[in-house]
């Protein structure tokens, strides 16, 4: 393909200039140095940016006439190169489908480029919001989310998209020489979440909103990381107590990398945001704890929201100040959550600093981690991630951009037929599901796959 | 009788009752649920019920009482099972259904008097906001939240938010004290337990702030399966569902669906599950029950329910019990509590050794941050001995037992003495006038029923 524009394209918002669609073709893979090398030279031919539905058909039918591959983009804030084109083609561009489609009742309906936070200031008047986000709020789009992400700030309360009932149903459109419409609903809308769009390209997503309370943030101290651990289990163990975010990072990460100033090097601190009206149990259960409040602040009233140094902030604010840092995703399953991180943490010290993210797990409150890694070589990442798998720790691997290598999620018979009737032609994001193209690799890599979606 | 008279005498304007069988009527609960406190305390009567207009009337009526030494059993709705508003030692019940004021809904709360209907609440905080309380017993309609909260624990909401003893479920209480001089006390956070289910013995709630969930349109769902067991897996599976929204997850052994609640829904053999989910979850829902070995026997929404039938609620919690013993007053029940992560396993225990003598009744709630159930089986009562037989063989079993059957806060099995309210007491009601009789702790403080067994309100 060259950067000409076909006709078929014509009056499309198109973007051929090379270094323009170089950018547009990455997002933030480069937090692992095994991605960085591996998908530095990926890019597209060109971006397109349709502005609705009919433009979408339009692109798709070409490029199935064509045979040429088809990446959807929300805003490219994805960590293991979701949205990039690893065979070229065409970047669709979806940030321009950004309307809030409606709000019905405590249901939004949503474009899928529309971006988190713009969806969140529209919700205000309704006193609703989303019922949980990813740190990237302010930059990411509703559609990348449900197709790249899984949970966020507010799982602590409603679990991550994997849950039935988080999202109620998706619009698709479908790879083929005449673009069909679909809409999923209840279970089924899962046979296209976390494909990463290559299960047909969502164009719009319905999902059931929260109550937009006051939230107040808290920062707490503790000379002990497990303290701080032990705290935010107990707090995330509470039913009653409306929160948001319930993190803990150990020290020296938050005096060196994230609160300079107001966090002392040896500390280990606990984010929390919990409803206004939570607010003084929630003093009073820290103070019992031992815990030191040193930030105690309205959401609305703060300048960076906390919760942009939590999950994968924490990443990127450490990342500012050291790039040979990476970071794994783990998961530390309930009921013995505790003493798993405890055991990590213990034995990999200073190279592994540890940061949970509380969050409910099938109706269990459980951690997820992602901890950071002080990276040296490939060899020693790997024998880190074998270690956390053999201490029955499953990683959700972000040094890998296969869905199934991730060990996020097995790609099993129903999804694979799902993808054979919206995609024939593998088009969509071709390379990132190692199960439709290269089945044999599959099945030889099946012990490393921790996982089931 | 002359202390009472005496103080009768300074009420002035505050109204007040003495006619006999009026007294007697506005002095009891639904104690008879139990044969036991049916024979125990059947006698029981107040002298008069004084019924203020305002927290400054309670304090005039307990600074009278203190003064002549006459015992105050506060009251709301009446609609304990236990006994908890019935004044053991005569003297004064102190009816508190005028304080009934809704004071302010704010986002996420609501400032009300204790005496205020929940059904009220509800009503005044879905009008102004799309706000309801987050949990209320079967007894919503009569039930007072002054009342739920000095004598319940927990009830319809329980499965998202779990007890009324978690913090946060109750913001702020404002206590009347019993002394000379009464004192209003505004307790806060962990403070709040010294009141929360003391059955008012440690002073008079008058006002409270409570959280508040948002007001969704529920679907009312009453679910058949041929076996128990399927229904109680399908029942624990929905209730850990965290995204899917929920208030009400309950399972009712065959043949009780069929032959005291809906025999035109429920056949003889048929086990129910009951549930209340909201709208916009349905979808995900009806996919899940689709998948289940149950049928749909019933699905409607809450706000479609007209005068001729009742919420599926009612049908659940302690209204189960009601229903039963409708048709059957030889009929009682337990309360029982099925410790996670194998509580299903222990259900299926129960319900095997004990069958049609104990049908079992679950809750679906969270506790202590999981997804457990509570039993509120129905048990067919031969004798005292034998009903304690079964409550021994659950203790036993590793299911404690919270004993209906016992009308003292530490025989509830609800807890030994807790010594925050036993000190609160001494504190609040020098004189120990305030519901005398219910907290053994007072006249025993080292009263310890069992020091290994695990109490509903140990933290």
């Amino acid at each position: 393909m060259t950067s000409v524009i076909p006709a078929a394209l014509a009056g499309l918002d198109i973007e051929t200039r090379p270094a323009q669609v170089r950018r547009r073709s990455r997002d933030f893979y480069w937090y692992s140095p095994v991605l960085k090398r591996r998908l530095e030279h990926v890019t597209a031919d060109m971006v397109v940016t349709p502005r609705d539905e009919a433009e979408i058909a339009r692109v798709l039918a070409y490029a199935f006439a064509t045979d040429t591959p088809v990446t959807v983009r929300g805003a490219g804030t994805g960590n293991y190169g979701q949205a990039m084109p690893l065979q070229g083609g065409i970047v669709l561009d979806l940030s321009a489908l950004d309307r809030i489609v409606r709000v019905e009742g405590p249901v939004g309906r949503f474009q899928a480029g529309a971006v988190l936070r713009a969806i969140d200031r529209a919700l205000q008047p309704h006193g609703l919001e989303l019922r949980f986000h990813p740190s990237t709020h302010g930059q990411a789009t509703i559609g990348g989310f449900v197709a790249g992400g899984s949970g966020g700030v507010g799982s602590v309360t409603w679990g991550t998209l994997r849950d039935r009932g988080a999202v109620t149903g998706l619009r698709l459109m479908t790879m083929e020489a005449e673009p069909r419409t679909l809409e999923l609903r209840g279970l089924d809308v899962h046979k296209a979440m976390h494909c990463f769009g290559t299960c047909g390209v969502i164009t719009e997503v319905e999902l059931p909103l929260a109550p937009a309370y006051d939230w107040v943030e808290l920062i707490v101290t503790h000379d002990d990381f497990m303290a701080a651990a032990r705290l935010g289990d107990v707090i995330a163990h509470e039913d009653a107590l409306t929160k948001k975010l319930v993190t803990a990072i150990a020290a020296p990460v938050p005096g060196h990398y994230l609160f300079k100033g107001t966090v002392g090097e040896g500390q280990s601190v606990l984010l929390l945001l919990v409803a206004d009206f939570a607010a003084s149990v929630t003093r009073q259960l820290i103070a019992a704890a031992g815990g030191r409040i040193v930030h105690d602040q309205r959401s609305a009233e703060a300048r960076t929201p906390l919760y942009e140094f939590s999950w994968n902030h924490t990443t990127l604010q450490a990342l500012k100040h050291d790039r040979s840092l990476t970071y794994l995703q783990v998961a530390y399953p309930p009921p013995t959550h505790l003493d798993r991180v405890e055991h990590m943490w213990r034995t990999f010290g200073d190279e592994v600093p540890a940061h949970i993210e509380f969050i409910r797990m099938r109706g269990v409150t459980a951690c997820s981690g992602l901890p950071l890694v002080r990276f040296t070589t490939e060899e020693r990442l790997a024998e880190i991630i074998r270690y956390h798998q053999q201490h029955g720790c499953p990683i959700f691997n972000p040094h890998v951009f296969t869905l199934e290598e991730m060990g996020r999620k097995d790609v099993d018979a129903a999804q694979l037929a799902f993808k054979h009737s919206v995609d024939p032609k593998n088009l969509l994001n071709p390379g990132k599901m190692l199960s439709f193209d290269d089945p044999e690799r599959m099945t030889k890599a099946k012990g490393f796959f921790t996982f089931s979606g | 009788m002359c202390a009472v008279a005496a103080l009768i005498e300074e009420m002035g304007d505050i109204a007040v009752e003495t006619q006999p069988q009026k007294v007697r009527r506005r002095s009891r609960d639904f104690y008879w649920y139990s044969p036991i406190l049916k024979r125990k305390l059947d006698h029981v009567t107040a002298d008069a019920i004084v019924t203020p207009q305002d927290e400054a009337e309670v304090i005039r009526v307990v600074a009278a009482g203190y003064r002549h030494r006459v015992p105050v059993t506060v009251r709301g709705g009446g609609t304990g099972n236990y006994g908890q508003a019935m004044p053991l030692d005569g003297g004064v019940v102190l009816d508190l259904s005028e304080l009934n004021r809704i004071k302010e809904v704010g986002l996420g709360w609501v400032r009300v008097e204790a005496g205020a209907k929940l059904a009220e609440i509800d009503a005044q905080c879905r009008s102004q906001g799309k706000q309801e309380l987050r949990v209320h017993p079967s007894t919503h309609k009569t039930g007072t939240i002054g009342g739920y909260i000095a004598g319940g624990s927990s009830g319809v909401g329980s499965i998202t938010w779990g007890m009324l003893r978690d913090p946060g479920n109750i913001i702020e209480t404002r206590v009347v004290t019993m002394e000379a001089e009464p004192r209003v006390l505004t307790l806060r956070g962990a403070d709040i337990q010294k009141v929360n289910h003391a059955y008012g013995t440690n002073g008079i709630i008058t006002e409270l702030v409570v959280p508040l969930a948002p007001a969704y349109r529920w679907c009312e769902i009453v679910m058949a399966f041929n076996h128990f067991m399927d229904a109680t897996r399908f029942a624990n599976m929905i209730g850990r569902q965290d995204a899917l929204l929920k208030k009400l997850v309950s399972v009712i052994a065959a043949p009780v669906g069929h032959e005291y609640l809906r025999p035109d829904l429920i056949g003889k053999t048929e086990s129910m599950v009951i549930l209340m989910i909201a709208e916009h979850a349905m979808d995900a829902f009806a996919s899940l029950a689709a998948a289940s070995e149950g049928r749909i026997a019933l699905q409607r929404f809450a706000d479609e329910v007209d005068g001729s039938d009742i919420p599926v609620f009612e049908m659940t919690w302690n209204h189960t019990t009601l229903h039963a013993l409708k048709y059957d007053r030889t009929i009682t029940y337990l309360q029982s509590l099925f410790p996670p992560p194998h509580h299903l396993d222990k259900v299926e225990a129960m319900y095997r050794h004990f069958g049609d003598e104990v049908p079992l009744h679950l809750e679906f709630v969270r506790f202590d941050g999981e997804v457990t159930c509570f039993g509120l089986q129905l048990v067919r009562y031969t004798t005292d001995e034998r009903l304690l037989e079964i409550i021994e063989f659950h203790n036993q079993s590793g299911c404690p037992i919270f004993n209906p059957h016992e009308y003292t806060l530490e025989g509830g099995g609800m807890k030994r003495v807790d010594q925050t309210q036993l000190a609160f007491k001494r504190e609040a009601d020098p004189l120990g006038l305030l519901n005398p009789g219910k907290m053994i702790g007072w006249d025993n403080p080292d009263y310890d029923e069992s020091a290994d067994r695990r109490f509903l309100y140990d933290k």
